[in-house]
This record gives C-alpha cells, structure tokens and sequence, in this order.
C-alpha cells in the first residue's frame, strides 16, 4: 500500500467517523417519561442530636489507614473506641392538616454516646413510647449504623427503611451481634420491619415524603445511600441526607428531572460529603458554582461537609445556615468544633 | 498446516505467558495494594503515585536509556541475570525518586507539596500525615504523567534524533534531560495550579487558579490527564500495531526534528480528540454531566475515566503485539491496522469487564464505577510496568517470536 492509498481509505473512515460524531453529538432525550408527585407537607424541622460521628479527624483517619485504607471492609478495621461518636438526628414532619410524625435518621456509631445523646434530647422516651416508630438509616457506615442498640433497647420493633446494598456483617449486628476488632456490637435483635430500598423504586413514606436510594459506591466498602425527600407547600423541595455521597448536585438534578416542583429547590439539611477531612480541592470549586446556579434558600449542613467548605460556601454567598453554642452543652466537643459557628452543630435546629 | 499450526502455538504461549505475568502481578498487588492485602498502600493516591514513578523508570530505562548499562549495543539481547538486574536498578530508582529526591530533596528544600513531611511541618489547616501524603502524591503522579507522556511522545517521535549513532549513554543521558525539562513545563501549566488549590488558603503567588475551569467545566487537572493519557495511548498504538502511520504519511525517515514535531502535535491533538469522543459516548451512555455533580454526573470523572479507558487501551496494545505477535504480518496495510485495533478494543473491554466485575475478588476493589477513592489507571499502569519490564528486560521470554 502507498501513501495515497492509505490517505484515501483513511479519509473514509474519517469521513464515517465523522457521521458518527454528528449523530453521537445528537441532543439527547433524557427527559423522565412522568414525574412523581410525592404531596406536600407543611413544614420540617430537624434536630441535629449528633453529627461528631468522631471527636479526632486525625485518630479516625490513622485506624482507617493502619485498617487497610479507604477502600478497606469496615468490619476489618481496629477502630478507637473512645474516638467514636455518631450520626443522628430527629426529623419532625407537620402535615397539612397540621398532625406531626418524628422519624428518627440513623443511629450513630458508639451505644454509650448514642445513649447519652438520646436521653439528652428525649429520644429514648419518644422511641419507648411509640412517638418515633420510624428510622430511617442512611446507608451503612459504622458512625451511622453501629449504635443501633441504642435504638432498639428503646423500640426493638421499630421500622427501618435502609439501603439494599448491605453485606452479611450488617445483618448480623442488626439481629444481635458482635465484632471485636472492630469493636462494635448489638445485644438487642431487630424485630420490626426492614424496609430495603433499591436504586429503581421512589419510597412514598407519607404525603410529602419519600426515599430515594442512590446506588453509588462508598469509602470502608460501603454502597448504596438512602436520600429523604420533602416536598414543603410554598417553599419546594428539601434534602435531608447522612453524608450526601451521590453529591448534592446530583440530588437537586434528580429532583429536577423525576419529582414533581423538583426544579424548585428550597433547601437541604445534612452532611455533604465535601471537605471531612479539612483539606481542599479545585473541584470543591465546582460545587459551590453548580450549587449558586440552583439558589437554595437555606442550607443546614454539619458532619461531613467539612467547616472548611461551610465557610468557603457562606463567603461565596451561599446561604450556609450558621450554627450556635448549644454543642458546648454536650460533654465532649469534636478536635475541629469551631467557634465561629461554620455550621449547625449537635443540639441545633433548623426548620423548613 | 505447518505454519498454521506454528502460529496457533505462538498465539497459545502468549497467552498463557501474559496469563503467568498478570498471575505475578496479583500477587505483587496483593503484596503492596490491595486494600486487604498486606502492606495496603492503595490509600489511594500514595500507592498510586508510586506506581505512576514506577512505570516512569521502567520507560526511562528501557525506553530513553534503552536497558544501558545492562546493553551496551542497540539491540544486544539481554542475558536474565541482567534482566533481573535491570528490574533491581528500575526498583531501586523508583524508590530514589520517591523518597529521596522528592521527599526529603526538593520537598524539604524547594517545593513544600512534594514532601508529606514538608506539607505537616507548614502547620497550615489539614496538614496532617494522612492528607499531607495524598496531596504530595497528587502532585508526584501528575508531574510523573506529565514525564510518561513526555518520554513516550520523544522517544515515539523523534526516535534517535538528535543523537543518532551517539552511544546509549550519551543518549540516555541527553533524552533524559530533555525529557525532564519539557515535562517540568508540562507539569507546570497543566497540573500545578490544580496541586496548588488542593491547600487552604492557596498558594497564590507561587499557584494560579486553574485556568482551564471555564473550559472544562471543573477546575480539577483531571482534564488534562484525560488528553494526555489518550495522547500517550495514541503514540503506542500508531508505533505498536499502526506501523507508525499516520504519521508516516508525512515523514518517512527515522528521526528528523520536523517530523518529531509533526508527530508529537499530531498525537498530543488526536489524543485530545480521543478525549472529546470518548466524553461524547460517556454523555450518550450516563447523560450529560454538570457543574459541581459528582461520581458520574462530575465533569472531571469524565475526564479521568476517559484516561482509565485509554490506560486499558495502551494494555490492551501491549497484549496484542507483544504476546500475540501482531496478529498479522501479511496482507493490506489497512486491513492488518484495523484488525490490530478491533483487537485492541476488544482486549481494553475485556480488560475493564476484568477490573470492574473481578477487581472486588482478585484486587481487592469497591465495586462500582466513579467511586473517588479508586481509579483503574492503578492497576492498569502497574500492569503495564510489568509488560514493559518484561519485554525489554527479558526480551518477553519465553515467546521466542519477538523480533
């Protein structure tokens, strides 16, 4: 073959290759074929009764690496007991017609913690009497999950809506287990239904209210997120996550694209996932612009969002809601708790 | 029937020795990455860097150096013995660089975000061991890209020129300088101003913010390592399994400064083509990403998936003429071209099928695509090490095949 014949037969399959790129450039229809319409409720209020899943973000991250790393089965790691804390907090729904349901979101990590911050804000008491008969678990990572018992010593009946995507060690602590290296156990079993959510289905839990599970994969091995949605009359739609792995955007977009009035975001409450461990990136950049390009109303976040991004976010206008003094009222402050109020922090609310 | 059955028995020894080598190389992953495996170092980006130098010095010996000062003659077969001294050396200088000349040289004496130590001792916020050991590993694996495409693209390029008929040493010595000074201004536009916003406040004089953002949709260098990666998986592919078409169109003799120029260009603006089609078909497949998304809504996963699939791509070249001969020696050109690269396809498909769907098993992975502690450009790139080392250090023993 000589060059001109290489130059002609090149130039067609240039020529095809070109055709494809037209075609592969073709707007795309992605539209939802319908969008679900989930009700409406009047107002949200959350209670942020722990969000220091861990007091020292460097003894966490030691035990994590030494454990294997990131990618690491949680199960597998020595964790530092008396580092552990916990993810929790109460959400109270007040309905149109202006009856209230609680839900209690996760458990927290550490059974001594989750105990005293139950008893503190009267969680215990609402579990025992049947007020919260309803939990909802994010996904399952030890500081959201592992204090279970501190929930089922209350209301072992209680329903739990989780993610599908568990392993074989997260049903054993549920129904009475224990891991020693970890460090982790639950003497009381779970009697009550366990809702599992897959990433297909929408989980209607009242007018107003709904689940969507998130298949993504996560750090320690961990897949899968549960998402609550509120739809709040005259205001719009409302987040409310554990730690908002699929991304916060990524929620707004799917609200956008499947939810009836989700393109009408007002809000959102829980932990982002962005700077947990207080280091920065140029993509977090990116965050912040998508997030202004939405204009939320208010924005309640803690835990793994990071001070560091909570500060960035409120300089760059968006509406960070700003924590007060009440977590000085807890016996033991996280290592990075700031004074200058970054976020909502243990024992603050914030209404939707 | 003779020559049939000849082929099939090469066609079956290379694969069975490819099949040995990934076989080796579990075992060394198990030994240093996997996350269940013994020394854990897949953090991810500490065992990544580490396998970004590693591959680095393998081409740097085998490629700018060509295994000098094991051969002392351009082509001389290499003896094992000298193989396994030449993997030593590779080792050796992976571990030099890293630790000595980064760590605790330039670190600690010129760039602090070369040095974890360096970054700690600054006291600035999150400048703890952890952190300070992914960031400066950021920066060593984009300046080590940089210095891989770098390497690949000169040597692919402008072959001998200008040292032709110098001896290796000389040589090697020339094209590695010449290969750090250009990657040192590669790293610098492409990649610094993303290492230096990956600390708070950032360094603002000595950093620029990414100016790509607006550009790209992310300020995240991810961008640039797509179209260098598919830059680099160009290069191999056109001198692998193209017969150094297209650009052998233009310039036909064996090293001239125009006709490396002409090369280095044209793959380094097909490289970014690759990238933008690729992107394309990730669109048609997951829809389009957008600002601030994250796992595959993000606009910079786009960008470092599409340098995972040309990672797979340069592999899968790799398999294809080293271990199975080529394919196809006669025929038309054209046909031998797209045959090789059907195959190559084919191979990089199989491959990710193998990473995503049996990495949880025999890598000790998450399974899952876009989950941002984990990228197959690891794994791929330390497979690929292995392929080069045994290709150049032991002559791809024992297929008797290769030229």
């Amino acid at each position: 073959m000589d060059r001109r014949e290489f130059l002609k037969i090149t130039g067609m399959g240039g020529a095809a290759l070109a055709a494809g790129g037209i075609s592969i450039g073709l707007p795309k229809q992605s539209e939802a074929a319908k969008k679900e319409d989930i009700g409406e409720i009047k107002s949200l209020k959350v209670t942020v009764l722990s969000e220091t899943s861990w007091f020292n973000n460097d003894v966490f991250k030691k035990d994590m690496m030494d454990g294997g790393g990131t990618m690491a089965n949680q199960y597998d790691i020595a964790w530092n007991k008396e580092n552990s804390g916990g993810y929790s907090a109460l959400l109270e729904i007040e309905h149109l017609d202006g009856s209230k349901k609680k839900i209690l979101m996760d458990s927290g990590w550490n059974t001594s913690w989750m105990d005293y911050v139950f008893k503190m804000n009267g969680v215990d008491q609402m579990l025992k009497k049947k007020e919260i008969d309803t939990m909802v678990l994010t996904h399952w990572h030890l500081d959201h999950y592992w204090g279970i018992e501190s929930t089922l010593k209350h209301n072992p009946n209680i329903t739990i809506y989780a993610p599908n995507t568990h392993y074989p060690e997260d049903m054993k602590l549920l129904h009475g287990g224990k891991f020693d290296k970890a460090g982790c156990s639950n003497s009381v079993s779970h009697k009550g239904k366990l809702v599992e959510c897959d990433a297909k289905n929408i989980v209607k839990l009242m007018p107003g209210v709904a689940i969507k599970n998130f298949d993504v994969p996560i750090i320690l091995r961990v897949r899968g997120e549960n998402v609550l949605y509120f739809n709040v009359k005259d205001k719009g739609i409302v987040t409310v996550t554990g730690c908002c792995h699929p991304g916060i955007l990524s929620l707004y977009s799917f609200a956008r694209n499947n939810l009836a009035k989700g393109e009408d975001v007002y809000g959102s409450y829980g932990g982002l996932h962005i700077t947990l461990f207080e280091t920065w990136d140029p993509k977090f950049d990116d965050i912040i612009k998508g997030l202004k390009a939405f204009k939320p109303e208010k924005l309640g976040c803690n835990h793994c969002t990071g001070w560091l991004f909570a500060e960035k976010a409120a300089a760059a206008g968006l509406p960070i809601v700003k924590g007060t003094d009440r977590f000085l009222s807890y016996k033991k402050v996280s290592t990075v708790a700031k004074n200058s109020h970054a976020f909502l922090t243990n024992g603050d609310t914030v209404i939707f | 029937m003779v020559a049939q059955t000849s082929i099939k028995t090469n066609y079956l020894l290379g694969i069975a020795t490819f099949i040995g080598l990934s076989a080796i190389n579990i075992a060394a992953w198990f030994l240093f990455f996997n996350p269940k495996g013994i020394m854990r170092l897949y953090t991810p980006m500490y065992g990544f860097s580490m396998v970004v130098i590693l591959l680095a010095m393998v081409i740097t010996v085998a490629e700018l150096f060509d295994c000098w000062p094991l051969r002392r003659k351009a082509g001389e077969k290499i003896p094992p013995l000298r193989g396994i001294l030449l993997t030593g050396i590779t080792l050796i200088l992976t571990w030099a660089v890293m630790f000595g000349l980064f760590h605790n040289l330039i670190g600690k004496f010129g760039i602090t975000y070369f040095s974890p130590s360096a970054i700690v001792a600054t006291g600035e916020t999150g400048t703890e061991i952890f952190n300070a050991r992914e960031n400066s590993s950021t920066a060593l694996i984009y300046l080590f890209a940089a210095y891989i495409w770098i390497a690949v693209g000169w040597k692919t390029s402008f072959k001998g020129w200008p040292w032709i008929g110098d001896n290796l040493a000389t040589a090697g010595f020339s094209r590695l300088m010449t290969v750090s000074l250009f990657s040192v201004l590669a790293y610098t536009v492409l990649f610094h101003p993303h290492v230096g916003y990956l600390f708070s406040p950032p360094p603002k004089l000595a950093a620029v913010a990414p100016w790509w953002e607006s550009l790209a949709d992310t300020g995240s260098a991810y961008y640039h390592l797509g179209w260098v990666v598919c830059a680099v998986a160009i290069l191999i592919m056109s001198k692998s399994i193209w017969e150094g078409y297209p650009w052998r169109i233009v310039f036909r003799e064996e090293g001239s400064l125009a006709g490396g120029i002409f090369t280095f260009l044209g793959s380094a603006v097909t490289g970014f083509v690759m990238m933008l089609v690729m992107k394309k078909g990730m669109v048609m497949f997951w829809g389009a990403p957008f600002v601030g998304g994250q796992y595959l809504d993000a606009p910079y996963f786009r960008y470092l998936h599409a340098a995972e699939m040309a990672g797979f791509l340069i592999l899968a070249t790799y398999i294809i003429s080293i271990y199975l001969g080529n394919l196809l020696s006669g025929s038309n050109l054209m046909v031998r071209i797209m045959v090789r690269t059907a195959a190559v396809v084919i191979i990089a498909t199989l491959l990710m099928w193998f990473y995503y769907a049996a990495g949880p098993l025999f890598l000790g992975t998450v399974p899952g695509i876009a989950q941002p502690e984990d990228t197959p450009l690891c794994w791929s790139f330390f497979m690929i090490s292995f392929v080069l080392m045994h290709r150049h250090f032991f002559n791809a023993a024992p297929i008797k095949s290769l030229p």
